[in-house]
């Protein structure tokens, strides 16, 4: 592997010597690609982008089956308000983590669950009713390219990920660009992932030390943005959703697996895997 | 020069960035309150909508983000770009947290690459760690003084009522 300049934090695990191996399962029939992933395309798993929303008319991003939105109100139950129909990417980001999941799973149900709105205070509120709203409506995979630093957090996200564990649904967290607490990404039931060298998405790495238990490609690769376009960009925040997109080929595949499965399976097929 | 104008200043230099600024984060906008570099004098004193721009995506998730080319979005052009006459090759924005609440964003504008730098730079946390102390010692820019400037004439009254009560109650 080799040394990049200015990565982000936690991305370290994956340039230089590199994680060392992947756990390895010593089966008499080695899992292989070709098993884990079926035909590949992630057919039916319904994947949740929470994010800034996703641009549906993006060329790159194919179709939305479903838009959510979560905003912050303190005068509804639960202080959130979740809206449904058709919405904008705010910023650009949630399409740019779309597109990618759909370039490696282009038969995944996507769904926008935006918890980003015209509002820069109480996002983590939002965030924690975005991902409530995920679990309760039969998300496979949920992308969390965004956490928080919020400690009085902690607790609701430790609630929600075990939850969402024991309804056999995945949560992939990006840890954060700085060594700073993140949330949920640095908690054990999540697929944590951070920067791995290069800019093919085909490669991903597994850091069995963790906290970040994943590497995927990240850095100064083109993403898809606002406005039907694609600019170049950097950040964990980009390699998440490559392992989204694995793991959609898997649940294609073999639907129903526990996350603990999934991770096996997903380690077996890693770069890194003996 | 407040200090975090000096801070900017000096994590220009660190970073042989074009711009640096820092922008602390309002209910729904970023107040752009120091800058150094390209467009630093336009951009102080700018405020951003929340739902706009790279450094309002790093105030409302706390993840920071760094964008190539970022006048290929529409909307960064027009809300930022323009009003500053300069446009970067490369932003980074960073959110500034003070006890795990993003108080602020700071933007990196054209950071050289490490080819092009001649020594490693202060890690990029540690900027951030002294921006958070500012900001929270009150030495930001943005204290009760300019917030008190940003209310309408009756409230600002009011404000300084109330703040005169508590001053006093404060003394007895």
């Amino acid at each position: 592997m080799s040394t990049e300049p200015d990565l982000p934090a936690w991305a370290e695990a994956f340039h230089g010597e590199g994680p060392g191996a992947a756990p390895a399962l010593r089966l008499d029939h080695p899992i292989t690609r070709a098993w884990a992933y079926g035909d590949g395309s992630g057919r039916g798993v319904r994947v949740a982008v929470l994010d800034s929303g996703i641009d549906a008319g993006h060329p790159l991003v194919g179709s939305v089956a479903e838009h959510v939105a979560v905003t912050v109100d303190r005068d509804a139950a639960g202080g959130i308000r979740i809206e449904t129909g058709p919405h904008d990417d705010l910023y650009g980001h949630g399409t740019a983590c779309a597109a990618i999941i759909r370039s490696l799973a282009p038969e995944v149900e996507l769904i926008s669950v935006r918890v980003l709105g015209l509002t820069l205070k109480g996002s983590s509120v939002a965030f924690a009713g975005g991902l409530e709203w995920c679990i309760e409506h039969e998300v496979a995979i949920a992308n969390l390219s965004l956490s928080t630093s919020n400690p009085n957090q902690a607790e609701t996200f430790h609630r929600l990920v075990d939850r969402a564990a024991f309804r056999r649904m995945l949560l992939v967290s990006a840890m954060n660009n700085e060594r700073k607490l993140t949330i949920p990404s640095e908690y054990a039931g999540v697929f944590s992932v951070a920067c791995g060298p290069g800019d093919d998405r085909e490669r991903f790495w597994c850091n069995p030390t963790g906290p970040a238990e994943w590497g995927a490609c990240g850095l100064d690769i083109e993403v898809a943005w606002n406005g039907g376009t694609t600019t170049r960009a950097s950040g964990n925040s980009f390699a998440a959703p490559v392992i989204v997109g694995h793991l959609a080929r898997i649940m294609g595949a073999h639907p129903g697996l526990t996350p603990w499965q999934a991770r096996t399976v997903l380690a077996a097929v890693a770069a890194n895997a003996e | 020069m407040s200090a975090l104008t000096s801070a900017c200043a000096l994590a220009r230099a660190c970073y042989g960035a074009a711009a640096v600024s820092v922008a602390v984060v309002e209910e729904d906008a970023l107040h752009y309150v120091a800058a150094d570099g390209a467009g630093a004098d336009s951009i102080v004193g700018t405020r951003l909508a929340a739902g706009r721009g790279i450094a309002g995506f790093a105030a409302a998730t706390g993840q920071s983000l760094t964008v190539r080319d970022p006048s290929s979005d529409p909307r960064f052009a027009r809300d930022v770009g323009a009003s500053t006459g300069y446009l970067p090759s490369t932003i980074q924005c960073v959110p500034v947290d003070v006890h795990g609440e993003v108080v602020a964003v700071i933007s990196i504008l054209d950071r050289a690459t490490s080819d092009e730098r001649a020594d490693s730079p202060v890690a990029l946390e540690r900027l951030v760690e002294l921006v958070g102390a500012l900001l929270a010692s009150g030495d930001g820019g943005d204290g009760v003084a300019a917030r008190l400037d940003r209310l309408e004439p009756d409230d600002r009254a009011a404000a300084v009522t109330a703040i005169g009560a508590i001053l006093d109650a404060l003394d007895r």
